[in-house]
């Protein structure tokens, strides 16, 4: 398949795609546990669903940019692996759901062949990065940004560092005002500008919408256009020093930011934008889509009609005008980003026959025809009204975004895509124009992570739960006000009300009523906010937040799209980010519990410790492969790993050889010994600390490191006249008397002995640092040490 | 701990090994076994762990030798016919390893002495042959959370599992509870090939001295069995049952009983530690 370049995928995404394969029949053997393969495989970009053992994988589709071949290879393994739906992200991503474990390889191969990858759809890595889907073909943008989105790809796609960052990176670039805010809520944003001729960008950082929401501060008004891959480094490297990776809920780059403080960050960064500089990190260069073979067609003047029923109204709705004259792009709204596989099918054969041979995906969840000559308009509708989905329908909701809520998502607490079904028809009915659900973009999240995006909604959702009468209702938080003001300024929603989710499209309605109706509809809801809609929100919502009993009306106790009564019960902790890191902290959590659980119950202060201790040291096998299956070989890892390879102090070998002991046979020695064990924690913990991405520690300094330089005198032992083997058994014996990196020098008869001995000792895994004649026939052998 | 001349000598050839070494011996020889019935599989378990080094071994066995034992159980003589079989084999174990503390329990392995039995003691093989004693032992090591390897032997077959109790799938994970007497054959129905108490107990040792030495992967989760006739070995993976009576999450077992005997019928026919 011959297909124009965006980006390259790498060697190591080849690599870990084939690791992927075997790491499949490792889980499935029961050699790698769950949470190791959780591990592995999130960063893949692969989720287990609520539902257990159906997975969903999210590839990256870099700035929304699909060839319309692409687009038929997401068709054909949906339906091969995925029961034929594919789900759009607001970021741009296309989701398989309900695959199996053992499918999500073969999607991966597959979609390499045509240069899309999973790797980093989720995680703790660089994610897609976005642009707006408009990017290039939009008369009102600054210029075309797709191009960067492309160039950025392929320089952090190799990278290692993109795997494994403190928590998920987000990247986003606007082409245009009206899509700016996006780069308020992402990690780093990149907001295109000109300045005296030259492209560039205003950049931002340290924007995001979960939990703790946070708009971005200006980096810099005016960044060249060359330097933005310099500028990501230089980011990406300040992040990984301070990123907190102990605790997931602060580690994004927004917090790093809150914490060492705005101006600190951004000088640092201008010191490391510095180094980058001189390190000759190469001048962007953006990859140029437009001299694509399967560029456009025809360029013919004006857009052409057609007799067509509802073809003046789908027009009107859906279709703009390019900046490249005598070409359209037309909206294909999405029924909750979910689109059947034979609608993508047609949708690339439509864009491969009128348009040019590509879709984009947009922040809304919906796609883009881009490129279609004015004279194809009519044939286009035509093709679209064939589609399963309805692509030119009348409803509001196609301009709503909801994640996906509780109905798959184990983090979901309400229900929010039905929520928002509720509201389009609740609205249609009341014969509400569409074109004011579209303007407002209603934004709904199943729960307070954001995915919906409501902390950039004009007005949001926010799903939740209450409990009355011992019986849990769905709840929503109700926001209002965010977005661009338009002034390069970005605001959050505010939370002002919550409301039953049973009332919410009947709040929604009487809301939009009062708009249409008030003075300030024309001139946007902002305005419309501060000229007395607020109060108008708040008596509303006051009206509309009692709870009848359940014996009244027990559809209040049910959410949106479900039949059973509402329930927390599947609801999880989430996978995302799921890393080593989480691992070892949980794990060092439990450890210091049992620590302190030693010093309140002194009867159990034995079994305590010697639990702290194994819980500790088998924290960190994870970083070397290692799964400890019992607090046996977890302490007899650690001493093989940390304390042999220096890593961890020689002092805490007695520690954990007393504790295997204990667990043999318990004396209740560790009880008196809670010093050690402290002390042990403590240089586990410092390990952790010091743990860079690529999960390698440093060695310790003060460790002898040369024979000669720092190793103690030399011990010496005259074997001469001893044969083999018990000569080597003697010169082991002494060798283990000694500390590591100490040296033994062994005297050998020659032949036989000096042969077989220092081999013997390079066998084992001892270096052998010279063999050489001593006189009388022998050999002096020198030994250090290694383990 | 310091090894003299003698001891470097005995035990050079395990010395040699990388993963033995002077700290493995060192902890062979602080480390003790306690062998439960010093019949078919227990005799070639005692003799190969005195002879390795491990430092204290103590045998439970009330039964003394008769003749019809001597075809497998290779640590009696003739001569040693009529004698308690804990004696007769720590002569042997002294005479092979004179560095070896052997201490014999003249007593049947029983609810009321299996826990203060267990103490010393860093490992258990189970040596006996009928399911009421081995269900004992995977329970007193259960509670007294002490790890242990369990055989069973039976015309040409054998099976062995190691178990850490609390970590890994022990006995009645597996096989829950003894079965109803006569749904076995015993050993007297059946017979047994002398050699497989040889091949299992050997396997039992081997895996005592791993525990000891910290070495190499334990028998753990997996059930091995061995058929003499087709030569083969077969690994079963097993995994720990939350609905497991004693180990499980919700035990029913909380407390170590004698359980009515399943009699391997001739009594003496073969080592029988259980009252």
């Amino acid at each position: 398949m011959k297909l124009k370049q965006t980006y390259r995928i790498p060697e190591n995404v080849h690599l870990e795609t084939q690791q992927h394969k075997q790491e499949i029949g490792r889980y499935l053997s029961g050699e790698l546990s769950e949470e190791v393969f959780r591990s592995r495989r999130v960063p893949r970009g692969i989720y287990e669903q609520r539902q257990k053992g159906l997975y969903m994988l999210r590839t990256r589709i870099p700035g929304g940019f699909l060839w319309a071949a692409q687009a038929h290879r997401l068709a054909d393994l949906s339906q091969r692996y995925a029961g034929g739906n594919i789900h759009f992200t607001t970021r741009q991503d296309a989701q398989f759901h309900d695959v199996e474990i053992a499918a999500t390889h073969k999607i991966m191969e597959s979609l390499l062949e045509v240069g899309l990858t999973p790797l980093g759809g989720g995680g703790n890595t660089v994610r897609n990065i976005t642009t707006c889907a408009h990017a290039g073909i939009f008369p009102g943008e600054t210029f075309d940004t797709l191009p960067y989105v492309l160039a950025l790809t392929d320089y952090l796609l190799p990278l290692k560092s993109s795997y494994n960052l403190p928590r998920k990176f987000k990247i986003a670039f606007s082409c245009c005002r009206a899509d700016e805010a996006m780069a308020a809520v992402n990690d780093l944003g990149f907001v295109a500008q000109i300045k005296g001729g030259e492209k560039g960008f205003a950049v931002y950082l340290g924007g995001g919408m979960g939990t703790n929401s946070r708009v971005s501060d200006l980096v810099t008004p005016f960044l060249p256009a060359k330097d933005v891959l310099r500028m990501a480094e230089a980011v990406m490297r300040v992040y990984v020093r301070h990123g907190d990776r102990r605790n997931r809920q602060r580690a994004r780059l927004r917090f790093a930011i809150e914490r060492i403080g705005v101006e600190e960050f951004h000088s640092e960064l201008e010191q490391e934008l510095q180094k980058v500089f001189a390190e000759g990190i190469p001048d962007t260069l953006p990859v140029d889509l437009e001299k694509s073979e399967t560029g456009p067609l025809q360029h013919s003047g004006e857009a052409r009609g057609s007799s067509a029923s509802g073809y003046d109204a789908w027009m009107q709705n859906y279709v703009q005008q390019q900046k490249q004259a005598g070409l359209f792009y037309a909206h294909i709204p999405l029924y909750r980003g979910d689109l059947p596989a034979d609608d993508l099918h047609r949708l690339a054969e439509l864009a491969e026959q009128y348009a040019g041979s590509q879709l984009r995906v947009d922040r809304r969840q919906n796609l883009l025809l881009p490129d279609i000559p004015s004279g194809h308009l009519p044939s286009v509708y035509g093709e679209l009204r064939k589609l399963a989905v309805d692509a030119c329908g009348p409803e509001g909701e196609p301009w709503m975004v909801s994640c996906k809520g509780a109905a798959t998502c184990s983090l979901g607490v309400c229900r929010s895509q039905d929520l928002n079904t509720a509201i389009s028809k609740a609205v249609a009915l009341a014969g509400i124009p569409a074109q004011l659900v579209r303007e407002l973009g209603i934004h709904t999240s199943g729960c307070p992570n954001n995915c919906g995006q409501h902390a950039m909604a004009k007005l949001g959702f926010i799903g939740g739960a209450r409990r009355a009468e011992n019986r849990s209702y769905p709840i929503y938080n109700v926001v209002v006000g965010g977005g661009y003001d338009g002034e390069g300024r970005f605001r959050l929603s505010r939370d002002v009300a919550r409301i039953p989710a049973r009332n919410i499209p009947p709040f929604t309605v009487e809301l939009l009523k009062d708009y249409l109706s008030s003075e300030a509809y024309g001139e946007g809801f902002q305005s419309y906010w501060q000229s007395g809609g607020e109060k108008t929100v708040l008596r509303l919502a006051a009206s509309f937040s009692e709870v009848p009993a359940y014996s009244e009306l027990p559809d209040f106790y049910r959410d949106w799209g479900d039949d059973e009564p509402f329930s927390l019960a599947g609801r999880s902790q989430g996978e995302c980010g799921a890393g080593v890191f989480e691992l070892i902290a949980e794990e060092l959590k439990k450890s210091e519990a049992f620590f302190a659980r030693a010093a309140e119950v002194p009867s159990g202060s034995n079994e305590n410790l010697l639990r702290a201790t194994a819980t500790a040291a088998g924290s960190l096998l994870v970083t070397r492969g290692i799964e400890p299956g019992n607090p046996d070989m977890a302490l007899k890892e650690f001493e093989r790993h940390f304390i042999d390879t220096a890593l961890a102090g020689e002092e805490h070998r007695d520690l954990l050889v007393l504790a295997r002991a204990e667990l043999r046979r318990p004396h209740g020695e560790l009880a008196t010994r809670s010093t050690a064990v402290r002390g042990f924690l403590d240089e586990v913990q410092s390990l952790y600390d010091q743990m860079d991405a690529s999960l390698n520690f440093p060695v310790k300094s003060e460790r002898p490191s040369g024979p000669s330089e720092n190793g103690r005198a030399a011990q010496e032992l005259n074997l001469t006249g001893v044969a083999c083997p018990m000569n080597f058994v003697h010169a082991k014996i002494a060798l283990e008397q000694l500390e590591i990196g100490d040296i033994l020098d062994v005297i050998l008869d020659k032949g036989e002995p000096v042969e077989n001995v220092p081999a013997s000792f390079r066998e084992q895994g001892q270096e052998v640092l010279e063999v050489k004649p001593d006189g009388n026939d022998n050999f002096r052998v020198r030994i250090r040490r290694l383990k | 701990m310091n090894l003299t001349p003698e001891q470097v000598e005995r035990y050079s050839r395990q010395i040699i090994l990388e993963e033995v070494g002077l700290r493995g011996q060192e902890k062979l020889l602080a480390g003790s076994v306690l062998i439960v019935g010093v019949g078919g599989l227990g005799s070639p378990a005692a003799f190969y762990l005195a002879a390795a080094g491990v430092g204290r071994i103590g045998l439970v066995d009330f039964d003394r030798v008769e003749v019809n034992n001597l075809q497998r159980q290779i640590i009696h003589t003739t001569a040693d016919v009529n004698r308690l079989k804990i004696e007769s084999a720590a002569d042997k174990m002294r005479a092979v390893n004179p560095d070896v503390e052997v201490r014999t329990y003249e007593k049947a392995f029983a609810a009321e002495n299996a826990l203060e039995l267990l103490t010393d003691y860093d490992f258990v093989i189970d040596g006996t042959d009928n399911f009421s004693a081995k269900f004992l032992i995977n329970d007193a090591c259960y509670f007294a959370r002490k790890p242990f390897s369990h055989a069973g032997i039976l015309r040409f077959e054998g099976q062995t599992i190691t178990v850490l109790p609390g970590q890994s799938t022990c006995y009645r994970c597996i096989f829950r509870e003894a079965p109803p007497a006569g749904a076995v054959p015993s050993c007297a129905q059946a017979g047994v090939l002398g050699v497989l108490g040889g091949t299992l107990g050997v396997i039992q040792a081997t895996e005592a001295l791993k525990y000891l030495l910290g070495c190499g992967e334990l028998l753990i989760d997996n059930l091995l069995f061995y058929s003499s006739k087709e030569m083969s070995f077969h690994k079963i993976k097993t995994n720990r049952d939350a609905d497991c009576p004693i180990c499980g999450d919700n035990p029913t077992i909380t407390a170590l009983r004698d359980e009515a005997q399943i009699i391997c019928p001739t009594r003496g026919e073969d080592s029988d530690a259980s009252p």
